[in-house]
């Protein structure tokens, strides 16, 4: 079942790993780096276990974390296995990488070892996983190996079960794989609908988490959500008594999928080269073009969709013009998902809040969302490393050109953000003047925030790396990239704040507060052009990620 | 060695490669050549035992690639356009994991030859993260020979290399093919399909166009004259082909 020759890779790559972690060692750099990434590690285990310590001592929260957690898991075990079952298009269930492509395909491996293979890295990876989450819970629960077993079994059901599913799809025909998806599609969705029915007509006047908690306990949903509950319940056992027979059942369920998986045998080598060239290329254009590339995709689909040249303006304008473009065609996809969040967070907040609009977090809710999709698409522009090299060898000023790359993306995306804002002036006209006053911070908070990572970006470059074994330092590398651009970040915010004291304090109006701190944002995005020119020029697209 | 009867590789209702048929026997070099997508890397990856045929037989060493792969895998090396090794194993524990692959014993002294032969010695604990892409090639190229196959497959084999490794591959090329390997080389050079290889192979939109020794082919060509160099040849084969139904 097992090639010795597979046991000799996964042995010289973990020594490989180790290899790599002593020589990074050796300089101030990677000890610098490992240093940072331990203190985030411990940082984050502390505040998870005082986190959960909280929540314990908390009756309403220990209440909630009993009573709906296990719910919550089993719902969300049934809606993935659902998904799988109906939708899955049985790919990347199993994922080599290029080299293990390369070395392992061509090679005289029969299909069961080479998904041996691949299930035992994975369940490594489950088990380290498990063993990280399980922190969050640790202070939580009374049994923290029953976490561990019930993450590892939870885990492995997921993993199995999609892999069992695209393995039915390779060994089926065509025909009977449709007739089968459908038939399970169909008979998921009756169930479904027995069960809201049954708990529509046991309380027609309930509110919506009445609903939801007889929805839970009404037959149909218990027949449903049944072996799923399972895995919740190995999870938050009390003591040995409570976890042994769902623990039990819990592994023979992922025992008869990973059965299930060897008997079928229809490791497809060919799904799995095209998934690991998708990835490879994938991961490529992050690290050569930037994420953006990849998140957006654009296609020769919407070659249609074309903005006006602007005049040159000093080289600015075919700059702007083109990154503008890019960001545009690339965009589609992306406001899909900003829609989908904003939904998300209104669907919650009136699931807890209600509809008054009197209470802040109703209009404001839109607002985090925008602010926290601002922070993670200036992630996406990092890592052009390739791109940097193309600008600099254009006849053009280096500050136009960095004000060009700024521009192209600050200014669609402010003003996707300032029209959202706009419309919640209308819905929530009580809050009109402090959402006004957000729209007009839109456009100079985004392009400081962007400028920004520009900025660390050209100062110490990171390019996106594939985490080899040992690579610890990459964390650590990150986590000093997100220190950094927080700590300017904060420096200039809190000047912005401190300006807007004054007039907030005297006047109590929005407009005197928002004036002097327009004014001292709009400073500050004008003094980080020359450091961003600078920095431009400085930058060697040569000496990428050193290590 | 390397018999393909009436393969066919069918991607939904696009026809990748159709009715192929050729042998390499031992000895001989076959130039795989055609324009892009006309199935050349589709059809050394059927023979390679990655990807299913739809139709047809696929023979190495007289073992069906479908029914006894892995039997047909050990007489085989694939070397594929981009070199892929695994970032943090040096130069030597590639060499080593493909020993246990394929079962050599005392690998050592073969392996230390290879790695003299491409000028690699000095490299022998470099991590493959840190090689060069040419230096990346040559170890992929060590490796697929260490087990001394009696197929080999070549896609794009010079991509990246130097001029001295370019010399070195071609000698070790023909070396293989004289010591009873069949080889065949998947290559747009078409100076080194003329330089190396002893037969031809035209294929273009997923068939066959030409098959032969490059002499026949040369002296297909009347229109040309007698001095009809590879690139006439291919040029005068693709550009007569019936446009795809």
């Amino acid at each position: 079942m097992f090639h010795a020759a597979l046991w000799k890779l996964i042995r010289l790559q973990w020594r490989g790993g180790f290899r790599q972690f002593r020589r990074s060692l050796r300089t101030f750099r990677g000890q610098f780096h490992l240093g940072f990434m331990l203190l985030g590690f411990v940082y984050f285990v502390v505040m998870m276990y005082f986190a959960g310590r909280i929540g314990s001592r908390s009756p309403q929260l220990g209440l909630f974390a009993e009573d709906v957690v296990g719910d919550l898991v089993a719902f969300g075990l049934f809606v993935y296995t659902a998904w799988t079952v109906v939708f899955s298009t049985g790919e990347a269930t199993v994922y080599f990488t290029a080299s293990e492509v390369a070395f392992l395909f061509p090679a005289p491996f029969t299909r069961k070892q080479l998904l041996s293979y691949k299930l035992f890295k994975s369940f490594l990876g489950i088990v380290a996983m498990s063993l990280f989450m399980s922190l969050a819970l640790a202070a939580r629960v009374r049994m923290w190996g029953s976490v561990v077993f019930g993450l590892v079994l939870m885990f492995s059901f997921l993993q199995l079960l999609a892999m069992d599913v695209a393995f039915l799809r390779q060994v089926l025909q065509e025909k009977v794989h449709v007739w089968l998806r459908r038939a399970c599609g169909y008979g998921l969705s009756a169930l479904v609908l027995v069960a809201l029915i049954q708990t529509v007509q046991q309380a027609p006047d309930a509110s919506v988490v009445a609903l939801a908690s007889g929805f839970r306990q009404s037959t149909a949903a218990a027949w449903l959500l049944a072996p799923f509950r399972v895995f919740a319940s190995t999870l938050l056992a009390t003591d040995f008594a409570t976890f042994l027979i769902p623990a039990s059942i819990a592994l023979m369920i992922d025992a008869a999928l990973l059965t299930l998986a060897y008997r079928l045998d229809a490791l497809s080598l060919e799904a799995a080269l095209a998934v690991s060239e998708k990835l490879t290329a994938r991961l490529k254009l992050m690290q050569t073009k930037g994420v953006w590339n990849v998140l957006g995709s654009p296609s020769s689909k919407i070659v249609r969709r074309r903005l006006p040249h602007p005049p040159f303006w000093g080289g600015v304008g075919p700059i702007l013009w083109q990154k503008m473009m890019t960001t545009f065609r690339a965009s589609l996809k992306l406001l899909w998902l900003l829609a989908g969040a904003v939904l998300f967070a209104y669907g919650m907040i009136y699931f807890i809040n209600g509809s008054s609009p009197n209470r802040p977090g109703n209009p404001f809710a839109g607002v985090a969302v925008m602010a926290y999709f601002s922070l993670l698409i200036s992630l996406t522009q990092q890592n052009e490393i390739e791109r940097v090299g193309y600008l600099k060898s254009l006849p053009i000023p280096s500050v136009s050109i960095v004000l060009g790359e700024l521009l192209g993306f600050v200014v669609l995306l402010s003003a996707v953000q300032t029209a959202f804002f706009l419309a919640l002036c209308c819905a929530f006209p009580q809050w009109a003047m402090w959402l006004a006053g957000i729209a007009v911070l839109t456009l100079p908070l985004n392009f400081m925030l962007f400028a920004t990572d520009k900025l660390v970006f050209y100062l110490y470059p990171t390019r996106l790396a594939k985490g080899a074994p040992g690579d610890f330092q990459n964390s650590g590398r990150q986590m000093v990239f997100m220190s950094l651009k927080m700590a300017i970040l904060g420096v200039g915010f809190a000047f912005a704040g401190a300006a807007a004291i004054p007039g907030a304090a005297l006047f109590q109006s929005p407009l005197a507060a928002l004036v002097p701190a327009s004014l001292v944002l709009v400073l500050e995005c004008v003094a980080l052009v020359p450091l961003l020119t600078m920095a431009f020029n400085r930058f060697d697209p040569s000496q990428d990620m050193p290590a | 060695m390397i018999r393909v009867e009436h393969y066919e590789k069918n991607y939904r209702e696009t026809v990748a490669v159709r009715g192929l048929s050729f042998e390499v026997p031992a000895g001989s070099i076959l130039g795989l050549v055609g324009p892009n997508g006309a199935g050349k890397t589709t059809t050394l990856r059927a023979l390679a035992g990655i990807i299913p045929p739809s139709r047809g037989l696929l023979q190495v060493a007289g073992h069906d690639v479908v029914q006894e792969p892995t039997a047909a895998k050990s007489q085989l090396a694939f070397i594929p356009d981009e070199p892929q090794l695994f970032d943090v194993l040096t130069v030597w524990e590639h060499l080593e994991f493909t020993a246990s692959v394929y079962r050599v014993p005392a690998y050592e002294p073969e392996a230390e030859r290879l790695l003299a032969q491409f000028e690699l010695t000095e490299k022998r604990e470099t991590i493959a993260q840190e090689l060069s892409r040419g230096m990346r090639q040559k170890v992929a190229i060590c490796c697929a020979y260490l087990h001394q196959p009696r197929a080999i497959l070549f896609d794009e084999p010079l991509t990246g290399l130097d001029p001295r490794g370019i010399r070195t591959l071609k000698a070790s090329i023909r070396e293989r093919a004289e010591a009873g390997a069949a080889v065949i080389v998947s290559s747009h050079l078409l100076d080194l399909i003329d330089d190396l290889c002893s037969h031809l192979l035209i294929l273009h939109r997923g068939q066959s166009l030409f098959q032969g020794t490059i002499a026949e082919a040369k002296s297909r060509l009347e229109a040309v004259g007698t001095d009809a160099t590879l690139e006439d040849v291919f040029f005068q084969f693709t550009e007569q082909s019936p446009p795809h139904e």
